[in-house]
């Protein structure tokens, strides 16, 4: 991917951070998105460029439209273009809906499907120029079979799937490929401080597990690598899909 | 430390998506032993990798024939080695509507694409299980996870290998089978050949929201893919490159 200019939202930890890496790895000039987390984002950037890989760090809140317009502004100015969008920034929390307040639910909508929307929205007329881009958007397992106290996380991951099929359709003529990748279980960093030894943890450790055919959890690097080989020339005849990176989770 | 070496079998890779997946994957340092029923087009690719330097090997095969397929895999396991990789591309086209078809013509069109697919993964399966270690991808179609108005019983026979897959993928991923679909959308290979001389491909195309066919390689590269190392934690999918139609 040398040549290519890829921007990550929310690639200071987890997959963002390894996507990040991978893309470095492939040559690829990586813009690196944060909301908050300026030393984890740091720390990622370091890795990359003592590994001889090119990193511009900007931090911009995705659901706010003019912190979008200006990153990605900055990553024309820096790097001459965009090649390649993965929208993964995401924001979480356990609430049945019942006791969900409103705000709460804005807020994950407004990071995880706005965010996304005003990502690719900024970014479509710079790919659209070269006559080439890749949007990946982040969707996740959870969505099919639902997730109890996650409907605002899942309503987005769902309706991610959506845009991505609409946008793929209005794009299809442009060279610009729109897909999703679904995660399983991944152990990232905050999966794995998440999962304390307790007796009811190890036990639902252990369904888990049992429900995976691989009967491991996922690496990160492994739902890397997917976007990476979405992101390729390779995959140019696959748009509007959504990818399962999940161990056999889910078999549609 | 020697790499633990790998031996593909891709069925129908004398020509179209089966012969660009041989490509790919010899190209990786794969042995590629090429089934196919037109011995001469096996041949074909198979001196074309072998001037390159890669290891390729031909055999005549008729996977409607499960003697004949027991024999070749048993055959390549002497010549190259225990199968490691399955990649099903052999298929015939299958127009006709329902209230038309005859009983040959529909059971022409399962035993290819259907039995075909199957008898090839049981031979496989009977080198793979023993060492926990194998590969498959089979070829689906467009056709055989929406249906297809033109082809019934080849969507039929594509929706099989569909279930046929996901049911070894359930039941073997833990024995270190990994197995998953591809599901393309057009694909321009002679295999179009019919639907071109019927009028009927131009059309088809205009509603791809990317206004073209695929190519044999952009499927191949899909297939390839699920092939690697990088596909590790997928199981049981079915991925299809079909140009937008979403469905």
């Amino acid at each position: 991917m040398r040549n290519q200019v890829v921007l990550v939202t929310g690639g200071s930890r987890g997959l963002g951070a390894e996507t990040c890496l991978a893309f470095a790895e492939a040559g690829a000039a990586v813009v690196l998105n944060y909301a908050a987390n300026e030393n984890a984002a740091g720390k990622v950037a370091k890795q990359i460029k003592r590994r001889g890989g090119k990193v511009l760090l900007v931090r911009a809140d995705v659901s706010s439209e003019t912190a979008v317009q200006s990153m990605i502004q900055k990553t024309a100015q820096h790097f001459g273009g965009l090649d390649i969008l993965v929208n993964n920034a995401a924001v979480n929390s356990d609430y049945r809906v019942e006791d969900m307040n409103v705000e709460e639910w804005d807020r994950v909508i407004r990071v995880n499907l706005r965010g996304p929307f005003l990502c690719a929205k900024h970014a479509i007329p710079i790919m659209r120029k070269r006559g080439y881009g890749r949007i990946i958007n982040l969707s996740s397992h959870g969505v099919r079979r639902g997730s109890v106290a996650h409907a605002h996380y899942a309503a987005a991951k769902l309706g991610i799937i959506g845009f991505t099929r609409c946008l793929a359709k209005e794009l299809g003529k442009d060279g610009i490929t729109v897909n999703a990748v679904a995660p399983g279980r991944i152990m990232t960093d905050m999966l794995a401080s998440n999962l304390k030894n307790t007796d009811q943890e190890n036990a639902r450790r252990k369904e888990w597990l049992k429900e995976t055919p691989l009967g491991r959890f996922g690496l990160p690097r492994e739902v890397a690598d997917a976007i990476l080989f979405l992101a390729s020339e390779k995959a140019a005849y696959i748009t509007g899909q959504v990818i399962p990176v999940d161990g056999g989770l889910l078999m549609r | 430390m020697k790499k633990t070496k790998n031996v593909a079998v891709i069925t129908g890779a004398g020509s179209g998506i089966g012969k660009a997946v041989a490509q790919i994957l010899a190209a990786r340092g794969i042995i590629v032993c090429i089934a196919d029923i037109n011995f001469k087009a096996a041949e074909e690719v198979c001196a074309a990798l072998q001037k390159d330097g890669h290891s390729a090997f031909a055999w005549q095969t008729d996977v409607t024939d499960s003697a004949a397929v027991a024999k070749t895999f048993l055959e390549i396991a002497q010549k190259a080695g225990p199968v490691s990789m399955l990649i099903t591309s052999a298929g015939i086209p299958g127009h006709g509507a329902v209230s038309e078809l005859s009983d040959p013509l529909w059971s022409r069109v399962l035993s290819v694409n259907l039995d075909g697919v199957f008898f090839c993964m049981r031979e496989a399966l009977k080198q793979m299980l023993p060492v926990r270690r194998g590969i498959i991808v089979n070829i689906s179609s467009l056709c055989g996870m929406a249906g297809c108005a033109s082809s019934p019983s080849y969507s039929a026979a594509k929706a099989g290998v569909i279930g046929l897959s996901k049911s070894v993928a359930r039941r073997h991923t833990e024995d270190g089978i990994r197995i998953n679909v591809v599901a393309p959308g057009v694909t321009d290979t002679p295999f179009v050949e019919p639907d071109r001389k019927m009028g009927k491909l131009a059309k088809g195309i205009e509603k791809i929201p990317m206004g073209r066919m695929g190519t044999a390689v952009e499927i191949a590269e899909v297939i390839a893919f699920l092939c690697s190392d990088s596909a590790a934690f997928m199981t049981g999918q079915v991925i299809s490159p079909n140009g937008g139609q979403i469905i």
